[in-house]
């Protein structure tokens, strides 16, 4: 066990400090991979959505569950212990990747936008590429 | 010393709160992550139980930290986290620390 007498020496308080151990541990390889599964199966579902033409409640029900599984995800990084605290650069991200899922999700629900496969292809990136961005960014030690 | 601090204005009162090692250590690790479990805070500092309660009771106290029990696999597990005000007060008297410090007007 560790003294405990009070220390008021702002070096001393420094030692103490940085020598405290670091429990914070980086996300395990099958995080990794399901992130990795779940970035191609948002990517994947909404390009293929959006090629389908799909009626107006099949859409919501693809955009709903689009912005689901980014939710899922946020929520797990919120609540796993001993991961390092966000970055305000990985909260705007994550913020961005959810905003971003409106392109998409206005053309899925009220077909609004591009009908060409690229504009579909840059839709689905723009949320598809922030979550990415979001989850390289927390797997950082 | 919990009532001590809490008439005091918030740098002073987190000085006068942190001058424990202890609780100064158990500050640094939680800034660290953003929340673990009590037996690896515990484990990881070498502290028995009552005694990273009473700390972790102290720092509760003048919001700090925050203590959650959490079911883990069915089993209920408390977790300790620093608050977010305790954070950023944490991290203001680093930075103040860290300048003293640097630039020698340590006592």
């Amino acid at each position: 066990m560790m003294h405990d007498e009070p220390r008021t020496d702002p070096a001393d308080q420094l030692a103490v400090i940085d020598s405290a151990p670091d429990l914070s541990r980086s996300a395990s390889v099958g995080e990794r991979v399901t992130g990795v599964i779940t970035l191609v199966a948002l990517y994947g579902g909404l390009v293929v959505s959006l090629e389908s033409n799909l009626p107006p409640v099949a859409g919501a029900a693809v955009f709903v569950a689009a912005t689901m599984l980014l939710l899922t995800w946020n929520g797990h990084h919120d609540g796993a212990a001993r991961r390092r605290p966000h970055t305000k650069v990985e909260m705007a991200v994550r913020f961005c990747g959810v905003v971003f899922l409106c392109m998409p999700g206005a053309e899925l629900i009220f077909d609004e936008g591009s009908d060409s496969l690229t504009g579909h292809l840059i839709s689905a990136a723009l949320p598809t590429a922030a979550a990415a961005v979001y989850f390289l960014l927390r797997w950082r030690r | 010393m919990a009532d001590d601090t809490a008439a005091r204005p918030p740098r002073e009162a987190l000085a006068n709160l942190i001058h424990s090692p202890n609780r100064l250590a158990i500050i640094a690790v939680l800034n660290r992550v953003q929340h673990v479990a009590f037996a690896e805070l515990r484990d990881s500092l070498h502290l028995t139980t009552p005694e990273l309660s009473r700390q972790i009771a102290i720092l509760e106290k003048e919001g700090m930290v925050e203590v959650a029990k959490l079911r883990v696999k069915r089993v209920p597990v408390t977790h300790v986290r620093l608050s977010d005000s305790g954070r950023e007060r944490f991290t203001a008297y680093l930075a103040d620390l860290r300048a003293i410090v640097e630039g020698g007007g340590g006592d």
